[in-house]
């Protein structure tokens, strides 16, 4: 017999980038996922991912102890789906939320080497959202605020090596060769995506250091404000 | 009891209804728009995330009780801004899922015309809707209950972006409909004949393209000096010119289908022009003309709620995967030879 | 469709009616795919909406393109995968405002974007896309002077 006292469920909900993501975690584990990479189906797809999710694993939304969200940058359009459907979960399930910020996820994913980390994601015009990150014992550091900036702009950042992790690394490699020349490390594998299991184990620990959002006023980190108004 | 959602455009709305009673019906306005010459379509999807649930809170609180009391869900799911409708989509479906409960798209159209549904109301059927907003210029016939039928509409601009672009040349204020109104109290409506577009019987489609494009020719050829001192009456030319049309085509079509009963829809049927010529011509033809109720005139979630009732009624919920269409269209019914 | 005839790619005709407006429209939608960005340029009732809706019959939208400008823009699918999106942007009073509109989700996410008053946002335009002019010509009001060409 297991202390099911002692196991928590958790929800997570990845919609930045090009995948909608499901996962489900058991404490640190993750027991299943439904991920998507066709265009444009967030809206339609997500919840019905969600619901066969949970029936594959045979669990109800009741099992659930939070909703992980994956928190952008990224797509507004496909960052207000996973918000907006979460809350109707949340709310209607009395479920909390716990949001990480995407550019941790794809810090994390990458984060066994000791280098110094720049996670990124692509904010077209030749900019990007991007955080830098160092290993300080076994945890990751932020070391840089949630920021855009012209790529031209990155010398002034990065000043060593520094691996680099981020979506489109097919087309980003070249890029950062061109500004940063050798102080660009990338990983021997590229994901497609912010991945489940890193936001899974990062929204794990957030659940037991008790750092919930407020599920009426939560939003996306949009990191493009308008002036004057937000 | 069924909860209403509605997040179109720049209004936030619940409300929590039954057939005979409107429980509750908050509407949450967003006023940061009013800097921006008009709605802005980030701006909307942003601030309905931040408001979503503290307005369903209170739709509930008022109403006097519990999500778990909620037997379905209606939501506008077109048209609209497709960012915005998504906001209010994906979280019904939440609800949707967590309650283990129905729930059905509503066209923000059809809400409009069962505005005139809510407290146990209703017009006798068939009857004709005029819909006019700043993106719709439609005839409907209206059978029976969800039997729609387009008998005509805006081949290019509607006439509430008539409106506001003739407001935009003349140097008005966002948003255009009300501000010409208003001037055109005090104008001289034959000041200018503008031209009457596709005024002819028997067919009853739109076109203010044109309208829109002789008033900018005639306000170049007149000089700003003496526009700004015709103002009064180039407002009233031009409403006459744009309302005239949607009269005399309502009512064409009433009498042509032989329908007896009229009523409006959408931001521009608030205007007064239109209201009292559609009221006198019908008189005229023994048509009877009924406005729904001013308070759920505007964007509201009571009047998506009355109509999502309808189809819980008679076809049960949609799937989950239930999509948003800013340019979703009326459902028609398939035309039979007795029409 | 095979033709042994060069596959035209710019325009600079004048039109004496909608018709020919209309030829022009139907033979530019055969260059267009998913992804693509069309910017139009012209003024106030030279036609741009005309010019997508006959664009948008050609390539197979199964609704009627209508003018967006309350709502900004319009979707119509084509397909189950493809989308257009029709932006007009008149009421937009100074490109700032425009600034982090959500317009990157739609400028880079694999639809087909036709964009009336798109010099109101140049600054966000991708770099690669087709122009779109279409002008006015003195004492003619059927005729029009109308421009493709990519850039």
């Amino acid at each position: 017999m297991t202390d099911n006292s002692e196991t928590t469920y958790l929800l997570a909900i990845e919609t930045s980038g090009i995948a909608s993501g499901v996962y489900v975690s058991r404490n640190k584990e993750l027991l299943g996922q439904v991920t998507l990479y066709q265009k444009n189906i967030h809206s339609r797809r997500l919840s019905l991912s969600v619901q066969q999710l949970l029936q594959h694993l045979d669990l109800s939304l009741k099992d659930l102890q939070a909703i992980i969200l994956s928190a952008g940058p990224g797509s507004f359009t496909g960052l207000r789906i996973g918000y907006s459907l979460a809350k109707g979960l949340a709310h209607a399930s009395n479920l909390r939320i716990l949001e990480i910020p995407t550019l941790d996820v794809w810090a994390y994913q990458v984060g066994q080497t000791g280098l110094p980390i720049l996670s990124y994601i692509d904010a077209h015009r030749e900019e990007i959202f991007f955080s830098c990150y160092e290993r300080e014992q076994d945890r990751l550091k932020q070391t840089s605020d949630y920021r855009i900036i012209p790529l031209l702009n990155l010398p002034q950042m990065i000043t060593g090596k520094t691996l680099i992790s981020g979506g489109n690394l097919q087309m980003f490699r070249e890029k950062f060769r061109n500004v940063l020349g050798n102080h660009a490390i990338f990983p021997q594998v590229c994901s497609r995506q912010a991945e489940g299991w890193a936001l899974l184990a990062l929204g794990y620990e957030k659940f037991k250091a008790g750092d919930f959002s407020q599920i009426e006023n939560c939003e996306p980190l949009y990191l493009r404000s308008f002036k004057g108004v937000m | 009891m069924i909860l209403g959602v509605e997040t179109s455009c720049d209004e936030t709305s619940a409300a929590v209804i039954s057939p005979r009673k409107v429980y509750s019906n908050i509407i949450s306005s967003q006023a940061v728009h009013v800097d921006f010459g008009g709605v802005v379509p980030e701006l909307a999807s942003r601030a309905h995330v931040r408001k979503i649930i503290p307005i369903v809170n209170e739709a509930l609180v008022e109403a006097n009780v519990r999500l778990s009391d909620i037997k379905g869900l209606a939501v506008t799911h077109g048209p609209g801004l497709v960012g915005a409708l998504l906001v209010g989509l994906n979280y019904v479906k939440g609800l949707a899922l967590a309650l283990n409960i129905p729930l059905v798209g509503v066209n923000h159209i059809e809400g409009h015309i069962y505005a005139n549904f809510l407290e146990g109301k209703s017009i006798p059927f068939p009857f004709i809707c005029l819909v006019v907003s700043g993106g719709h210029t439609q005839i409907v016939l209206v059978r029976d209950h969800l039997e729609y039928r387009i008998l005509g509409e805006t081949r290019d601009d509607a006439v509430g972006e008539a409106f506001d672009k003739v407001a935009k040349i003349l140097g008005l204020p966002y948003p255009g409909g009300p501000q010409i109104d208003q001037l055109a109290a005090q104008g001289n409506p034959d000041f200018i004949e503008f031209p009457r577009a596709l005024l002819k019987s028997g067919q009853f489609d739109f076109s203010y393209s044109g309208l829109k494009t002789a008033v900018l020719n005639k306000i170049n050829e007149m000089g700003e000096e003496q526009c700004r001192f015709s103002l009064n009456d180039i407002c009233a030319s031009f409403q006459k010119a744009a309302v005239e049309v949607l009269v005399k085509k309502t009512i064409e079509a009433a009498r042509s289908f032989q329908v007896r009963h009229i009523t409006l829809a959408g931001g521009v049927a608030a205007n007064s022009l239109l209201r009292r010529w559609m009221t006198e011509d019908a008189a005229a033809y023994h048509l009877n003309v009924i406005f729904p109720p001013q308070k759920y005139c505007t964007d509201n979630a009571a009047m998506i709620a009355r109509a999502g009732l309808e189809y819980l009624r008679r076809n049960g919920g949609n799937n989950l995967d239930l999509n948003v269409f800013p340019s979703l269209r009326l459902p028609e019914y398939q035309k039979d030879t007795n029409d | 469709m095979i033709t042994n005839a060069v596959t035209r790619t710019e325009w600079n005709e004048t039109v004496r009616s909608p018709q020919e407006t209309e030829t022009i429209a139907v033979e530019f939608s055969g260059l267009l795919s998913q992804g693509d960005l069309v910017a139009f340029y012209g003024e106030l009732g030279s036609g741009k909406t005309f010019f997508i809706k006959a664009l948008c019959r050609a390539l197979g939208t199964k609704t009627d393109a209508t003018s967006p400008s309350f709502t900004i823009m319009n979707e119509y699918q084509i397909s189950s995968d493809i989308w257009i999106c029709h932006f007009d942007f008149y009421r937009i009073e100074k490109e700032a405002e425009l600034l982090n509109l959500g317009l990157d989700d739609f400028f880079y996410g694999d639809y087909l974007c036709l964009i009336e008053w798109a010099d109101k946002i140049s600054s966000f335009l991708p770099p690669h896309h087709w122009e779109v002019k279409l002008n006015f010509i003195p004492d003619q009001p059927e005729s029009r002077n109308i421009k493709i060409h990519k850039i």
